[in-house]
């Protein structure tokens, strides 16, 4: 695996919009297909803003984000130091029932489930949530 | 992501809210979604063809701008109920037009394309109204 591209900083909810066009602008730089990092970068977005309106609840809060190349496949890890949440065991929403119906939101995980190949989630042995967001296919 | 509003006319006034850069917030959307509503519109088209791509708070934003019409609009419940439960039920007070394949996408996993029309043209839009 080689490391692409690696951040440590604080983050609040107004970095999102900046980091993100940063990653992306990094993964296509090296040479990553422009609708793979697109799908990428829409999933981290949604893990990003998990991270910090929900984890850090909107306050400035660590954040490392790791960019790897594994072969053909795109690979970003996200650590966090909010208090421990596992999104892979967030069950899907009903997307079945009518709108007029359903509640508000719900739809980031589903998202980043469905934007991902794979998607894991761990704690580090210092207690740090560590996400790791799979692409396949993201190099030719 | 910025938003132009312009105005056309069909059988009914329509608000066409041009969007453009990533939908990833919701803010936007609603605040000016709100103020057309309380300012008397009905009726909504939203463009999205420069919007690449709609993340869940885009979702949400749609989900509450369609909310807020069903609420101002005059809707015959029990036809709305039924239409619901036969599955052919799509609101008749916000539209879209000409998404992108990755904001299809996005409508498409939300289950968000049952419930609101999607046009490519701008003209048979505001005529469906």
């Amino acid at each position: 695996m080689e490391q692409l591209h690696h951040l440590d900083q604080t983050i609040t909810p107004d970095d999102v919009d900046t980091l993100r066009h940063q990653l992306e602008a990094a993964i296509v730089a090296v040479g990553g297909d422009p609708e793979a990092a697109a799908d990428m970068i829409l999933a981290l977005n949604e893990a990003l803003v998990n991270s910090v309106r929900h984890g850090y609840q909107g306050q400035p809060g660590w954040l490392r984000l790791e960019i790897w190349r594994d072969g053909r496949s795109l690979i970003v890890k996200q650590y966090d130091a909010a208090p421990p949440f596992d999104p892979t065991a967030v069950p899907p929403p009903d997307t079945t029932l009518p709108l007029a119906l359903r509640p508000l939101g719900g739809m980031g995980i589903h998202m980043m489930r469905h934007f991902t190949d794979d998607l894991h989630y761990a704690q580090t042995t210092n207690g740090y949530n560590e996400l790791t967001l799979v692409k396949h296919n993201a190099f030719t | 992501m910025e938003i132009a509003i312009s105005q056309a006319n069909g059988r009914f006034p329509i608000k066409i809210f041009h969007l453009t850069g990533d939908f990833l917030d919701e803010e936007t959307l609603v605040a000016q979604a709100a103020s057309a509503v309380a300012s008397g519109d009905r009726y909504i088209l939203l463009d999205l063809k420069k919007v690449r791509s709609i993340g869940s708070a885009g979702l949400r934003g749609l989900h509450r701008v369609f909310q807020l019409l069903q609420e101002a609009g005059n809707a015959d419940h029990e036809a709305v109920k039924k239409g619901i439960l036969a599955g052919t039920y799509t609101t008749p007070y916000l539209k879209l037009l000409s998404p992108s394949k990755n904001a299809v996408q996005a409508l498409h996993l939300a289950g968000y394309d049952m419930y609101l029309d999607i046009y490519t043209n701008q003209k048979t839009a505001v005529n469906s109204f």
